[in-house]
């Protein structure tokens, strides 16, 4: 497999995981996969949803994109990934992004939250890397390439006066929440 | 009891202080041309004293067995969920080290002399062993975590499946798997008793002798409204004096060099066999073969129980 484009770029992907080795570990099957994607790491569940709701500048100024895929690990310090994966869920247009939790728990309780909540895939992190490999240019070659979703903006909030703006969006104004107890 | 005509109660009297004294009133007419009514009065104040002693011992009796019982309910939970969280903890460091080991296996190897490319498996390998250690050890702490169940479980179809699962290793001995019908129909938990046969199999399969063809037979011989669920292996034996500590955890009698294993799948059949309140029994000879068994409530026959 080649680079994985789409439209002519290069696909984006945000990879949530706060173990540093973890995040080397799954780049390094990127490149062994041969995917060259960028990739745009988030080392927390709430540094993830910073990005995907316009909170997050660049070092120009600018916001980042929209990611065309998101890697979520479950188990993460502060706002985890349960809580980010229902958060994404729970927003329109976020909820749109393929969505696959890559977490080293085969609980049954986290894999039913996590498809009762919206998650795409469920991949167990392999402890062998070769598995990783494998795998990880298996999914990706699926969601990035064969499967076919609705189009996406570019940010969740197109009105740059909103992005501009230096003080925090307000928390969360497009989740309606529709949680049930 | 007193005979036709008499009458025992116990009643109280009143001191002249107030206080009362427990008694047994007992009269009797003694029948004749002259009737007579005899009679006694008894204190029962010990007797009552020890009454109520033995109320009260056996009240509290009860209530240190429900307080025991819970602790030890607890401790159980406890146990169970730390070596869930550890075994499930471990796998993050495990899967950098073997990870990585693999990396530099795939991209440094040709840069290794022979005496660091030697190090280098002996750390894949040794990741590996550990990574088959922690997904045995997480095997073990789940069991029971959920539901047992007890229903009657058809042995037949778990042995084709395993029959099927182990089959290369069957082959690769030259050995057999022997089922020796017909079988009888256990009341058990169908995935403890599936994961206690495989695991006896795999046990039966691995502590072979080379000298002989490998020959597994499994049994389950109903007798007495039980069923005797045996795996027989004509294999290399365990000394007497290991028999019993073989079913605990980590006890292992052999070097990883010698046969491969963790020491965890004999202590989980023996977790599963308890679930089932049950337990498991050993008979082995050494060069001869051992026979691992459960002895198990047998299913009511279909037609007793319409009957």
């Amino acid at each position: 497999m080649s680079d994985t484009e789409l439209a002519g770029r290069r696909a984006r992907i945000l990879l949530v995981d706060d173990t540093a080795t973890d995040v080397e570990l799954t780049l390094t099957a990127f490149e062994d996969a041969h995917l060259a994607n960028d990739v745009a790491v988030a080392r927390t569940g709430g540094e993830a949803l910073d990005r995907l709701q316009g909170r997050t500048r660049n070092a120009d100024g600018t916001r980042p994109p929209l990611p065309d895929l998101i890697l979520l690990d479950l188990k993460m310090p502060g706002i985890d990934g349960f809580e980010a994966l229902r958060q994404i869920k729970a927003t329109p247009i976020l909820r749109r992004i393929p969505l696959i939790v890559l977490t080293s728990s085969r609980e049954e309780g986290d894999r039913a939250f996590s498809y009762d909540t919206g998650a795409n895939s469920y991949l167990v992190k392999p402890v062998s890397f070769e598995g990783f490999v494998d795998a990880v240019g298996k999914i990706l070659d699926y969601w990035l390439v064969l499967n076919v979703r609705p189009p996406l903006p570019t940010h969740l909030f197109e009105d740059e006066s909103v992005a501009d703006d230096p003080v925090p969006a307000p928390a969360l104004p497009l989740a309606a929440p529709e949680t049930s107890p | 009891m007193l005979g036709h005509g008499s009458v025992v109660i116990e009643k109280a009297y009143v001191r002249p202080d107030g206080t009362l004294v427990p008694i047994l009133v007992a009269d009797t007419l003694l029948p004749g041309p002259e009737p007579l009514l005899a009679g006694f009065v008894l204190d029962i104040t010990a007797r009552k004293a020890a009454e109520d002693e033995i109320r009260r011992l056996n009240a509290e009796l009860e209530e240190r067995v429900v307080e025991r019982t819970a602790k030890l309910e607890a401790a159980n939970r406890e146990l169970e969920t730390f070596s869930y969280s550890v075994s499930h903890d471990l796998r993050s460091p495990l899967r950098a080290i073997t990870g990585f080991a693999e990396i530099l296996d795939r991209r440094y190897r040709d840069r290794l002399d022979a005496k660091g490319s030697h190090y280098l498996d002996n750390i894949i390998e040794g990741g590996r062993h550990m990574g088959v250690l922690i997904e045995e050890l997480l095997e073990y702490s789940r069991l029971g975590r959920g539901e047992v169940h007890a229903e009657p479980v058809p042995l037949g179809p778990i042995l084709d499946r395993l029959r099927t699962t182990y089959a290369g290793r069957i082959a690769a001995g030259g050995g057999m798997l022997a089922v020796a019908e017909p079988l009888g129909i256990p009341v058990g938990d169908p995935v403890l008793l599936e994961q206690v046969l495989a695991n006896l199999l795999d046990n039966a399969l691995t502590y072979r002798r080379t000298d002989v063809t490998p020959l597994v037979t499994v049994s389950a011989v109903r007798h007495n409204g039980r069923v005797r669920l045996a795996v027989a292996d004509n294999g290399i034996g365990i000394p007497a004096e290991f028999q019993g500590r073989i079913l605990e955890p980590f006890v292992r009698l052999h070097t990883a060099d010698e046969y491969p294993g963790t020491g965890i799948g004999l202590a989980t059949v023996r977790k599963a066999a308890r679930l089932m309140d049950s337990d498991v029994t050993v008979e082995s000879t050494p060069g001869v073969g051992s026979i691992f068994s459960l002895d198990l409530r047998a299913a009511a026959w279909g037609r007793k129980a319409t009957s």
